[in-house]
């Protein structure tokens, strides 16, 4: 027997190939320099392979590849997941490159760059053990990434993190085999027979495969980590995680949904998701109230989206997709820019997470007040940001895929949450002004990418993105 | 300039028009400090530009097209059914005069008022900002646009009022504002979801000519919610406590926002959606009451107010209530009217007041002016030729829009609101000679002996007297004579042939009463009127001990008027408690307890059970991986169930 | 009856068990306790000082190290069965693999993984 490698298995894995490389190499400057290598190289090393891996998948974009005999597949949907979370990467290594101490400067890198990895491996992921190990190589660096910094909330998270998403893994794991057992096969593709949908063993695997799914899109009431992680992780990890591993998570969840559900099966299957995503929107923006940590709340804020853009898939319809990735996109940004505020903040000696930094900020430095605006806007789904037109778009869908009630709960969510992202706003700008300070020079990259996510976050508002031609490539 | 307008009726001036108070407002802001005093300048500039190409745009379409404006700019085609774009035609135009016109004297003015304040640049970025969001309403072609103008005057005003933020009181107001004005939003948002289901379309052409096809209980629905949004923008009863309240913004503000412009916005929303008003007879009689209802209101809580800008506050409640129940019951062009003749002669009043008050050092209070003809003639020429307007005196600008609304509303139907508008006729001449004879007549009664008269000295580092002055002269002008100038003639007025295009005419039975006798029964109320106040406030007796006579009216004020008809208790019971009562239940009751407490309570088991629980960490971790625990086990049963269910 | 039916069965009675096994002696039991009842059983040893005593951390660091690499290792065990099979490109696999454990192995012995301090 031979082992078939053509170029096409090539070609789909070479993305995450230059993100594997870079982090090795991260590493091994790191040990032929005498003390620690200097922020910038390792940073910088991180910074080329990711873009150079952007440039590659966008280069690919719309070309069918695959690898491992099908377990890896590449495509429209494939990358636009894959560029989300090299954006993710990119975003939170500027920020770690702003704020990040010298002594852990390659380590951190490397691991960011692995868990990117595992992430990119989920965007592509079809059957059940590709899902399985781009999952592990994603969540076991950011245990470590948790941790990273000497600070007792840090490794506390990095803790809990472990302790409770190895229990998530478990049920998954288990739903893994399970799924396995009533197919007999680990490709998603292998699950439409209709005949499965008798199957006890398949409803049993299913549902347990999605409580892992449910916690690490950090669902309620899987959703207990997520806070107390935020709060403790390191800035830039916490910008990298709330992005990345929602995304990845979203693309195993779509595929799952889209294409590897038993006709007539995928109502029954997924309602306990859509229950949970609208108690997720609920619970989330209620959580937001009583925050007083812009890590926290925006825990709260990613518990809540990640309920609107399941919203948006629910009932499966085509165009959901297509607003899901919308949406997600723009949550990207505002996300990325709410945590690159925090960063220049950070940069000024203040508390960059505690929200009493941010009263008076419109007096002190009124650019990054704006910014910030925009993205608690964008989060609230205010127009005219992305936000608003993400959510509009998804209540479109849900209502016409007959989800009136999670439509419903969204738009109670975000007359909830509205309090919570006014009361930030308003403390901007309605507070008096601070003693005075004065601000001190921000790395540039961090500036730029306030502004980037800004523009970006309004620009998607007049020019959807919204690809038609990604769910024929999904299967 | 014929060449200026497209031949497809396009028109890119128009976005020129629309952007430079934008590009005003982002100047100011960003390079405020460096451009200190220049920026007042800059402001008033770009608000100069943008009324120029109105007038512009004016001529280009009276040479075009024989007197009928119909320019269109499409800017971006967004989602289906949505593009956006901006209209310009007699109704929008109009508006923008108003706004750039109006709106340029006031910046201007502005430079003085402003003189010295900190913040000199924000405001104006703030001022350069509302028009822009002002002029975004007026000019969009299409519901969604003019949503967002909507929220933006709205955050445009909210700022304004909370200008001066040291001030609790001014924060409150502005919070105030902002969360009735989002009322009004909420409102309109449902009204353009109910428009878009059933039309798929949102530009103005594709709804008013489905108008038909919209069954009666929908357009009705319709037409509420945007009365409900055009009532909380134009403080309409029961959502008007807001305006008076605003009156904490500075004077320039109340003058632009709060009476010439933003507070209109009602009267052009159900202008614009003339179509749909006038296919519902029910929409009618509702706005045309609510007119109705709050001109009297107003104009009762306006005379026992002694804040000069609340008396004006309350004096603009009820006029827009005049235009409300002119454009309601479908008097358009009589509601239009008194719009515009309104938009002068209450930016004087309020930019002659603001001469007073800025003359004595910040005082707004009636009881500590008096005797300031002699002192401020200038203030008190143009405060009278103001006042002489709004209480319709004949020959003045404000009696051909009145009287307009007022026998439209009986050529309409409307008896009562006939009856009710003539008798607030009579009430508005009595509190506005009340407040001229209170501050300009007898003696002086205030404390401010150094700031009142022009004592040059004190001023010599503030800007020069005529800034102020210039604005106000050149307001008397219109105040006087533009309603003669425009509105003389009927059918056969200016002010009619401009508007015939947009509005078709309707034939209606003539009314018991002719248009004459009714103009002479108003003249007849407001004299009397007149005659109250003068004896109560402008003859000898009354001036000879004028303070302890004010003390004692004050105090003899029925409890009812004092508490404003106890409005603000009752949207503090209905709306503000239950809102705070959610909220505590949410932060309070549902969180500690049912989300919190369900840790603690695990914390509180594990604890008695003497187990290993000592410290809040493990404690948590454990209470955590139970919730997990639990959900699981909710999914387990389920997909248990449904397996049992296949199997 | 369904397949599963007998475990369903078989669980319930090992619970049973245990749980009576480990109630009933309490319930019956004639309560007079005397210091050679209370001593350890047969074998076992008289603890000398608390059983959650204090380690150096380090040496789970290495004990973590060692089951890594271990487990790194046992990887070519499959790759040797099937060596033949896999043929060049599963030679360049385990280059690749090697390559990637040995800069791991050299990075945690530079910042020190090793050292016993």
């Amino acid at each position: 027997m031979t082992i078939p490698f053509t170029s096409a298995d090539w070609n789909a894995l070479v993305p995450i190939a230059i993100v594997a490389v870079a982090a090795l190499l991260v590493l091994v400057v790191d040990l032929f320099v005498r003390g620690y290598a200097p922020r910038y190289v390792s940073i910088g090393i991180g910074l080329i392979g990711g873009i150079a891996a952007g440039v590659v998948v966008a280069g690919q974009f719309g070309h069918n590849y695959n690898a491992f005999f099908g377990g890896f597949m590449t495509g429209g949907f494939t990358s636009v997941f894959e560029e989300i979370v090299l954006l993710a990467l990119l975003g939170s290594l500027i920020l770690y490159g702003a704020i990040g101490t010298p002594d852990r400067v390659a380590g951190t890198t490397a691991l960011m760059l692995w868990s990117t990895c595992g992430a990119m491996l989920m965007a592509g992921a079809a059957n059940l053990m590709t899902i399985f190990l781009g999952l592990e190589l994603l969540s076991l660096s950011l245990y470590c990434l948790c941790g990273m910094v000497d600070r007792k909330t840090a490794r506390e998270a990095a803790l809990k993190y472990l302790i409770l998403s190895s229990t998530a893994t478990g049920f998954m794991l288990y739903g893994m085999a399970l799924l396995f057992g009533a197919t007999g096969s680990v490709m998603l593709a292998d699950f439409v027979n209709p005949a499965l949908a008798s199957s006890a063993l398949f409803w049993m695997g299913g549902g347990m495969f999605l409580i892992g799914l449910a916690f690490k899109l950090s669902l309620v009431p899987f959703h207990t980590w997520a806070p107390d992680v935020y709060e403790g992780a390191p800035l830039p990890v916490t910008a990298f995680m709330s992005v990345a591993t929602k995304a990845a998570t979203l693309a195993v969840f779509a595929r799952f949904l889209y294409a590897a559900l038993p006709s007539g099966a995928a109502e029954k299957l997924l309602l306990p998701m859509w229950i949970v995503a609208g108690i997720s929107m609920i619970v989330g923006n209620a959580g937001m109230l009583a925050q007083h940590d812009l890590k926290r709340l925006l825990a709260y804020s990613g518990i809540a989206q990640a309920g609107y853009i399941l919203t948006a898939m629910a009932g499966g319809s085509a165009l959901g997709l297509r607003y899901a990735m919308f949406y997600l996109t723009a949550y990207t940004f505002m996300n990325l820019g709410a945590f690159a505020v925090a960063a220049v903040i950070s940069n000024d000696g203040e508390q960059g997470s505690r929200l009493t930094s941010y009263e008076g900020l419109a007096h002190r430095r009124p650019l990054l007040a704006t910014a910030m605006t925009i993205f608690l806007l964008a989060l609230a789904g205010l127009p005219p940001t992305a936000g608003f037109l993400g959510k509009i778009l998804i209540l479109s869908s849900s209502v016409s895929a007959g989800y009136d009630w999670m439509a419903a709960l969204l738009i109670a969510g975000t007359a909830i949450s509205l309090y919570a992202y006014g009361k930030t706003i308003f403390a901007m700008y309605a507070r008096p002004r601070h003693e005075p300070h004065d601000p001190k020079p921000c790395a540039p990259l961090a500036w730029a990418s306030v502004v980037i996510c800004a523009v970006a976050v309004i620009a998607m508002t007049f020019y959807p993105l919204t690809p038609s031609n990604i769910l024929p490539l999904v299967k | 300039m014929h060449h200026v307008m497209g031949v497809d009726g396009s028109y890119p001036l128009l976005v020129a028009l629309w952007l430079l108070p934008l590009v005003g407002a982002i100047v100011c802001w960003a390079f405020g400090p460096q451009l200190k005093t220049l920026s007042g300048w800059l402001a008033s500039a770009m608000l100069g530009g943008s009324f120029v190409l109105a007038v512009l745009s004016w001529s280009a379409g009276t040479q075009n097209s024989g007197g009928a404006l119909g320019a269109h700019q499409a800017l971006l085609s967004w989602l289906p059914g949505i593009d956006f774009g901006l209209l310009l035609d007699p109704l929008s135009l109009l508006w923008t005069f108003i706004i750039t016109g109006v709106g340029f004297l006031i910046h201007f003015y502005s430079m003085g008022y402003m003189d010295g304040d900190r913040a000199y640049a924000r405001f104006f970025a703030y001022m350069n900002f509302f028009v822009f969001a002002m002029l975004t309403l007026v000019l969009s072609d299409n519901f969604v646009g003019l949503l967002v103008g909507w929220g933006l005057v709205g955050l445009a005003s909210y700022f304004l009022i909370g200008f001066w933020f040291e001030r609790p009181t001014a924060v409150a107001a502005a919070r105030k504002a902002f969360v009735i004005n989002v009322v009004g939003d909420v409102a309109i948002m449902f009204a353009i979801f109910a428009i878009f289901l059933n039309v798929r379309s949102m530009a103005f052409g594709d709804v008013f000519a489905a108008v038909g096809s919209l069954g009666s209980p929908l357009l009705l629905t319709i037409c509420v919610a945007l009365f409900i949004g055009a009532a909380a923008k134009s403080a309409q009863i029961p959502l008007h406590t807001w305006l008076p309240d605003a009156m904490e913004g500075p004077t320039p503000v109340s003058a632009l926002i709060h009476a010439a412009t933003m507070v209109t916005a009602g009267v052009y929303l159900i202008a614009r959606c003339a179509p749909l008003w006038s296919a519902s007879h029910d929409a009618q009689m509702l706005a045309g009451t609510i007119g109705a209802v709050t001109a009297i209101a107003g104009a009762i809580l306006g005379c026992v107010q002694w804040d000069i800008k609340r008396i004006l506050a309350y004096s603009t409640m009820s006029q827009i209530g005049y235009m409300i129940l002119g454009v309601g019951v479908g008097a358009y062009q009589g509601g239009i009217a008194h719009f515009f003749t309104h938009a002068f002669f209450k930016a004087q009043l309020f930019l002659a007041a603001g001469l007073i008050i800025h003359a004595l050092g910040n005082e707004q209070d009636v009881r500590r002016m008096g005797g300031l003809r002699t002192k401020m003639p200038f203030a008190f020429w143009a405060i009278l030729t103001g006042v002489l307007s709004i209480c319709g005196i004949p020959g003045f600008s404000g009696f051909f829009s009145k009287d307009q609304v007022i026998y439209g509303a009986l050529a309409h139907g409307h008896p009562w609101i006939y009856a009710t508008s003539i008798a607030t006729a009579g009430l508005t001449a009595y509190y506005m000679f009340r407040l001229l004879f209170i501050t300009f007549l007898g003696e002086y009664r205030g404390n401010a002996e150094s700031h009142a008269g022009a004592s040059d000295a004190h001023h010599a580092h503030h800007a020069p007297a005529w800034i102020m002055n210039l604005p106000v002269g050149v307001l008397v002008l219109p105040t006087v004579a533009i309603g003669a100038a425009l509105m003389w003639g009927g059918e056969n007025s200016p002010w009619a042939r401009y508007f015939a295009p947009q509005f078709a005419a309707v034939t209606l039975p003539a009314p018991p009463i002719s248009e004459l006798v009714t103009s002479a029964i108003v003249f007849m109320v407001v004299l009397a009127g007149f005659a109250v106040a003068w004896s109560r406030y402008a003859t000898k007796a009354a001036q000879a001990n004028a303070v302890e006579r004010l003390r004692t009216e004050a105090e003899r004020i029925p409890a009812v008027l004092t508490n404003l008809f106890y409005f603000d208790a009752f949207i503090d019971l209905v709306f503000v408690r239950t809102a705070q009562l959610t909220g505590t239940l949410i932060a309070r009751i549902l969180d500690p307890h049912l989300i919190d407490g369900a840790v603690r309570e695990v914390v509180v088991v594990t604890r008695t059970a003497g187990a290993f629980v000592r410290s809040l960490e493990t404690g948590l971790v454990r209470a955590y991986a139970l919730v997990l625990a639990f959900g699981a086990a909710c999914f387990i049963i389920y997909y248990a169930l449904v397996a049992g269910g296949v199997h | 009856m369904n397949p599963y039916g007998p475990v369903a069965i078989y669980l319930c009675v090992a619970f049973a068990a245990a749980l009576l096994f480990s109630v009933l002696p309490g319930l019956l039991q004639r309560q007079k306790p005397n210091p050679q009842k209370l001593e350890a059983y047969e074998c076992g040893v008289e603890p000398t000082s608390a059983v959650a005593g204090r380690f150096p951390v380090r040496f789970y660091l290495v004990a973590m190290l060692f089951v890594i690499f271990d487990v790194e290792a046992a990887s070519f065990y499959p790759w040797a069965v099937q060596m033949h099979a896999l043929r060049v490109f599963g030679l360049l696999e385990m280059i690749v693999f090697i390559i990637v454990l040995a800069i791991g192995y050299a990075y945690v012995w530079k910042k020190g993984g090793f050292v016993w301090r």
